[in-house]
């Protein structure tokens, strides 16, 4: 017998290894077994998610507030940082004489 | 819900189409079209579980597993696409944990003191006569990764490119662990198979 009708003979006589209890009850048993997991299994997702995304939405209104104020007060220091430097003179003392640049 | 037919008298396009609209069904929020396709899928799933972990009660768990978690993912499953490869991966790489779960467990472990986990052929009524017997003995004496996809082509009738899916394997490997698996297999049957010229 060739290597090829070996394995051919091989995998039709294989074919009735397939495991298939003839017992409706354990089909049906199993498919009310999945339909109770979907169900139990969804509400749990279903609770979580009712629980979760107004959380997820507080922080993130949160985080965008905080994200505005640090702009705000970010530009708002450096306006001012920028007239204080404006308003002061800057004095450079030279071999004991003082100059002042804003004169 | 999903009126279901007895698949007797369908053509397989139209199966197909039955399927397609259960799974969009499913996709729309009606879960109860779900049972079509757990119908039509269980029997193949449970064994494909068995072949893998060779025990009734896990094959069963995983099964069911497989069909929940297939249900809450069902969003990523694309439309058009056969349900049935996708279900295999899934009870297929299920299955592949528990077989890995238990490698694990076993090096922690006296060898003693553990449960036979494989050779679970009180399950198996297919096997009834001394052929089938000797076939299922060699591929179950076959190292782990071999036996797994020589059970997946042989037994379930799976081509080498939807195993390689099933098991993220690739075909590459498949095949090489198929080679190595009908070298061995045809030495332990060859007083079975040498004398046949049929």
């Amino acid at each position: 017998m060739t290597e090829d009708k070996f394995w051919d003979r091989l995998r039709s006589d294989a074919a009735q290894l397939r495991y298939t209890p003839h017992d409706d009850v354990l089909w049906t048993r199993l498919t009310a077994g999945i339909r109770d997991r979907m169900h139990s299994e969804a509400s749990v997702a279903q609770m979580l998610a009712r629980w979760f995304r107004p959380i997820m939405a507080s922080f993130a209104m949160l985080a965008l507030v905080a994200a505005l104020s640090v702009t705000w007060i970010e530009r708002h220091e450096a306006a001012s940082s920028v007239e204080t430097i404006a308003s002061n003179s800057v004095e450079i003392t030279l071999d004991g004489d003082t100059y002042s640049l804003a004169e | 819900m999903f009126a279901l037919k007895s698949e007797v008298d369908r053509t397989p396009t139209e199966t197909d189409r039955i399927e397609q609209r259960a799974i969009a069904a499913v996709k729309s929020g009606d879960a109860a079209s779900y049972d079509y396709l757990v119908s039509k899928y269980m029997k193949r799933v449970v064994s494909i579980a068995w072949g893998i972990v060779r025990n009734a009660h896990d094959a069963e768990d995983l099964a069911q597993e497989a069909f929940v978690k297939a249900f809450q993912t069902i969003e990523r499953f694309k439309s058009g696409e056969p349900f049935g490869p996708w279900i295999y991966r899934i009870v297929t790489n299920l299955s592949l944990d528990v077989v890995k779960h238990r490698q694990r467990f076993r090096h922690e472990e006296l060898q003693e003191s553990l449960p036979a986990t494989r050779g679970d052929r009180a399950d198996l009524p297919a096997v009834v006569n001394e052929l089938a017997r000797r076939i299922d003995e060699a591929i179950e004496a076959l190292p782990e990764m071999q036996r797994i996809v020589a059970r997946l082509y042989l037994v379930e009738h799976f081509e080498h490119s939807e195993i390689a899916a099933m098991t993220s394997l690739s075909e590459g490997t498949v095949r090489s662990h198929l080679s190595l698996a009908r070298a061995k297999l045809r030495e332990r049957l060859a007083d079975l198979y040498e004398g046949r010229h049929d």
